[in-house]
């Protein structure tokens, strides 16, 4: 290769250079052009789209949105912050009623061909919006699809946010699937629909576990007092775990109908058991297990030491107890454990 | 004591103590020994001083009750020492009697003697008592001017001292005839005016023309003469916020009666937007979207007794820097958390330093939710927080809850 040559290569690789340069800053200007003429729309439509939000026999808004090039767009991004600073922007008769007439067919399109983030955005724009026509292409998708990915997770979360129990059948199909889904999915379905799988999910012909905890933590969480007896029943189900997550609700719930099962559980050779019946005893103030709280004080183990000196605080006369434990009680740990809180209702006194 | 009649402003510490002191010259103080910011003995020794010429009631009230702390009240010029918990048996008739004492006092040294009406010096400071009293709790008042039409005849035809005696007469059927709660005064010459608390002018108007009535049937006898009958011109005005002309308005209604022929009652009408008291919304959010959702749904808030104007603000430096503030205006302000330029809360302290509170509530409108930041906007004078995502309708509902105590 001569010196003509490569001065010829030098220059063709920096003409190439210079026009990869200005497609990139030509793309770059025409995008931000379009972002900006999308975000005067968006302003423009402001106006018309709150007063269609509040009346929607209002028609100025859908005029103008007609005439707007990126009607689109604008309208994706006016809905989404509408249901982001409105509480009764989700439940919306006229969200839905735009997006079903404006966006399902993009939507439609956008699932089957569109790039991961624009899937999974979509996604999320199927649920905020309430998009119940598109059920079925969700259906179809998740019927395809194999793996429990992030996407595969949002379809389920969708289908649900849109009252579709299959989802819960659908995450059954997934041993690795998490108590954390189950509850996304739970708290996704509306009132009614969720007691019925709540029922279900607890019934003893379900072999499904993690359901079965998901149930039970979810009622606790959600305080769903309805399902107290049912929940004081599985204190007897012979795994531990469901037990555990049974102890838990009931902490939540902060309500027995029958204290005098928490007994055996201060006795479980197990501690998160006792942990959670110290716990119980405290809040719900039993009086009855005040002694045996006296008693686990002096616990091998840290965790129910400290939960059973917390339940004794909870006490009207805790505060007591605690100094006479403290003092007389026959395990070290115990009186170290007594001194440690009664210091600390002292410090909270002053 | 609300319920017997006694309306009780509460201040929580000295300042706001001193604050209302001054601004309501209320005819007792009850004042707690320990206060959070000052020594009630200290305190009682400026408001007794203060409150001396009219003779004011101060009692200082404490746990403690021993001789050495009532010897410290009375030293300090309190008029009494109650001990708390206050016997409320006891209380009440002990609060009657004060108040009682206090007005046979100042009675000799504000009575007109001619008519037996108020003087002037009472009518200036019972005036002055009831603006501040409407400008703390937004309950209006109504002020008439009296004037005896042809009065000047009467002193022409019968002597002055036959005309002081018509104007003692009349004034004596004037005061028989008012409710307890008004106040009648003589204002200058054969001019009276009459302070009506809580009343609207147009019930006013009826009560005067009741007095029309009354007087129309009503014989003066003059000596020497056969008895005469009276007639007066009466001009009526209600007292709005911020307003210091009521006396001039009364009387340019009054000046309208007589020019009307005399022998009636004139309300004062001013042009319709000024009768009408104008609350400003202020919406301050960097969302247009939200300022949209919020100022349309106040649109729809008609108020009958005030005009509703929004304004919109893309953030707190364009409402800090714009000339938004009209003394005479009241204000209802949302304040979004978080602005670019200036924060809620910096907008929140400017306005709760730069502007009196009186006229202006503020409602924070932001998505920051934690605990310590609510404390801190309602440490920082907010007078509600509203947290987004929120219902439209609900922060109108809140807002009209919060505005009402300003046209109560």
């Amino acid at each position: 290769m001569n010196l003509t040559h490569f001065w010829i290569l030098i220059a063709s690789l920096f003409l190439g250079q210079l026009l990869l340069l200005l497609i990139l800053a030509w793309r770059k200007q025409q995008s931000n052009k379009r972002e900006s003429i999308i975000d005067r729309q968006y302003k423009l439509l402001t106006d018309s789209f709150s007063s269609h939000m509040m009346d929607p026999s209002d028609e100025r808004f859908i005029t103008e949105l007609n005439a707007s090039p990126y009607r689109l767009v604008v309208l994706e991004r006016l809905l989404n912050h509408y249901v982001s600073v409105t509480k009764a922007g989700a439940d919306s008769p006229a969200v839905s009623r735009l997006s079903e007439e404006f966006l399902s067919e993009r939507y439609m399109k956008l699932l089957k061909r569109g790039n991961w983030a624009m899937r999974m955005n979509t996604l999320y724009f199927i649920e905020d919006f309430r998009m119940e026509s598109l059920v079925p292409q969700l259906k179809e998708k998740l019927a395809k699809s194999s793996r429990l990915d992030q996407e595969t997770q949002q379809l389920i979360r969708t289908l649900a946010s849109l009252n579709e129990t299959m989802a819960i059948g659908a995450l059954a199909k997934y041993p690795d699937a998490s108590a954390r889904l189950y509850i996304d999915v739970l708290k996704r379905l509306d009132e009614l629909t969720k007691l019925d799988e709540l029922d279900i999910a607890l019934k003893d012909e379900n072999t499904n576990q993690t359901l079965k905890h998901s149930a039970i933590s979810y009622i606790g969480m959600a305080g769903i007092t309805l399902f107290l007896p049912r929940i004081e029943e599985e204190l007897q189900h012979p795994e531990m775990e469901t037990r555990i997550q049974a102890l838990k609700a009931i902490l939540h719930l902060q309500y027995m109908n029958s204290p005098s099962a928490l007994a055996p559980f201060f006795q479980s050779t197990a501690w998160p058991e006792r942990m959670f019946a110290a716990q119980i005893a405290g809040k719900l103030q039993l009086s009855r297990y005040k002694e045996t709280l006296g008693e686990l004080l002096g616990d091998p183990v840290w965790w129910v030491r400290y939960s059973s000196a917390e339940a004794l605080t909870q006490f009207s006369e805790g505060d007591i107890v605690l100094t006479h434990l403290a003092e007389s009680h026959p395990d070290r740990y115990a009186r170290d454990m007594a001194n440690q809180w009664k210091t600390s209702l002292l410090g909270s006194e002053q | 004591m609300e319920p017997k009649g006694i309306p009780v402003v509460i201040a929580l510490d000295g300042q706001k103590g001193t604050e209302l002191f001054y601004t309501l010259h209320p005819q007792m103080v009850l004042l707690d020994a320990n206060l959070p910011d000052a020594d009630g003995f200290g305190l009682a020794e400026r408001l007794a001083e203060a409150g001396r010429s009219r003779h004011l009631p101060l009692a200082i009230m404490g746990e403690d009750d021993r001789i050495d702390n009532q010897i410290r009240a009375m030293q300090a010029g309190a008029t009494d020492f109650l001990a708390k918990p206050l016997n409320m048996a006891y209380f009440l008739p002990y609060l009657a009697n004060r108040l009682r004492s206090q007005e046979i006092v100042l009675k000799g040294t504000r009575i007109d003697e001619l008519t037996g009406a108020g003087n002037r010096q009472a009518f200036d400071e019972v005036l002055l008592q009831m603006t501040n009293l409407a400008e703390r709790t937004g309950k209006p008042f109504t002020l008439a001017l009296l004037d005896l039409d042809h009065f000047k005849k009467i002193n022409d035809d019968y002597g002055h001292s036959q005309g002081d005696e018509i104007l003692h007469s009349f004034s004596q059927f004037v005061l028989n005839l008012k409710r307890d709660s008004d106040s009648f005064f003589r204002y200058s010459g054969e001019e009276f005016a009459l302070i009506l608390p809580e009343t609207k002018p147009q019930e006013a108007a009826a009560f005067i023309d009741r007095l029309h009535k009354e007087l129309s049937e009503t014989e003066f006898a003059v000596s020497a003469a056969a008895p005469i009958r009276l007639t007066f011109s009466a001009g009526v005005s209600e007292y709005r916020l911020k307003q210091e002309t009521i006396v001039n308005k009364a009387d340019q209604a009054l000046y309208q009666a007589k020019r009307n022929g005399r022998n009636q009652t004139m309300v004062y009408q001013s042009e319709e937007q000024e009768l009408k008291r104008k609350l400003n919304i202020v919406i301050v959010d960097d969302d247009s979207l939200v300022r949209k959702l919020v100022a349309k749904q106040f649109s729809n808030w008609k108020a009958e007794e005030f005009d509703i104007q929004i304004k919109e603000y893309p953030d707190g430096l364009a409402l800090v820097d714009s000339d938004w503030y009209r003394p005479e205006e009241n204000y209802m302000i949302l304040l979004d958390g978080v602005m670019p330029k200036m924060d809620g809360l910096e907008v929140l302290s400017h306005v709760r330093s730069q502007y009196p509170h009186d006229n202006i509530v503020i409602s924070m409108l932001t998505s920051r939710t934690n605990e310590s930041d609510i404390v801190l906007a309602l440490k920082s004078g907010a007078d509600d927080y509203i947290v987004k995502p929120f219902y439209a309708q609900e922060v109108v509902a809140r807002v009209q809850r919060l505005t009402q105590r300003m046209f109560q």
